[in-house]
């Protein structure tokens, strides 16, 4: 056969990305992830000042604002967006206090939604928007996997 | 029904899994990483003794193997080997002499280039394996963020 069912498709597509961000469905098994890892979970077990504590040179509020950004972007590519954008932007946040840290929060939220609409709306799949699609969440991945190293080295800071 | 090209699917993968082990040579080839951060190179730079270093309970060296087993047991699936692996096994490893270390590296970059060959040779990709390839990246990513988190620690 040399075509793949876009239903089929789809529905990994967004079994992989729910799992990133909302964790394996309870009751099922899980894709890559332990249970209760995604990035819902993982970011709200951190206050304000767990996510503004600098280890290695960056903070856990940085890495959710830039993969925030890049939700945003990619999805934007997949709508036809053609002028390049400047990633520097992406790391414009070090620190939060609480009401930033949940607008942060809130804003993922929003960001993950989007992306499923953006993903639902697609009629043709091809090379490029299946590359965005993966890219996202492999990109996700990435800074989740990074996110609670830095979450472990502020609770370790803080028993010691 | 409305289908999708194998061949499109195919590509898109290889492009991000060849990003995720060997990076990008150009800036403007870049997916989702930055240049110098896919797992050879992130790797290469780390000597066995710091691949043992203990980083918030586990080691660069657990993870490397814990991502290369699960590359190798997702690899067999896709080609029917039902095996199954008792996956608590892939976090056995935790340091490594400069040898092991070495050892571990190229048994990783096998296993990469098997994964390759078996996502070029899929001309059937279907709910189940489609499934199993983007966890194959989203895995290896995930513990790629973790790695590179733990090597700025060192």
């Amino acid at each position: 056969m040399d075509t793949i069912k876009k239903d089929d498709f789809l529905k990994d597509v967004l079994i992989i990305l729910r799992e990133t961000f909302e964790g394996s469905p309870e009751g099922q098994g899980s894709a890559y992830l332990d249970r209760g890892v995604g990035i819902f979970a993982t970011l709200e077990k951190l206050s304000a000042a767990d996510v503004s504590r600098e280890i290695s040179d960056t903070t856990v509020a940085a890495h959710t604002e830039h993969a925030k950004f890049y939700l945003d972007r990619i999805c934007e590519f997949i709508n036809g967006r053609t002028e390049p954008v400047n990633w520097e932007q992406s790391w414009l946040i070090e620190t939060v206090n609480e009401t930033e840290w949940n607008f942060l929060r809130e804003g993922m939220r929003k960001s993950y939604e989007g992306v499923l609409r953006c993903f639902a709306e697609i009629e043709t799949w091809n090379e490029e928007n299946i590359g965005e699609a993966v890219a996202i969440i492999a990109h996700t991945a990435y800074h989740l996997g990074a996110i609670r190293q830095i979450m472990k080295s502020v609770k370790h800071d803080e028993n010691n | 029904m409305k289908t999708i090209n194998q061949t499109d699917f195919t590509q898109a993968l290889s492009i991000l899994f060849r990003e995720t082990f060997e990076g990008m040579p150009t800036p403007e080839e870049l997916v989702y990483l930055d240049l110098d951060a896919g797992i050879f190179v992130t790797l290469g730079v780390i000597d066995a003794s710091q691949a043992s270093t203990e980083t918030n309970s586990s080691t660069i060296a657990a993870h490397s193997e814990h991502a290369r087993l699960y590359l190798e047991l997702l690899d067999n699936y896709l080609n029917k080997d039902l095996r199954i692996i008792d996956f608590k096994q892939s976090w056995r490893v935790k340091t490594v002499g400069e040898d092991e270390w070495d050892a571990l590296r190229e048994n990783i970059s096998k296993t990469y280039r098997k994964v390759s060959e078996t996502f070029q040779k899929n001309d059937d990709w279907e709910l189940d394996s489609i499934t199993v390839a983007m966890g194959i990246i989203a895995h290896t990513a995930y513990h790629l963020g973790a790695i590179r988190q733990m090597a700025k620690n060192l």
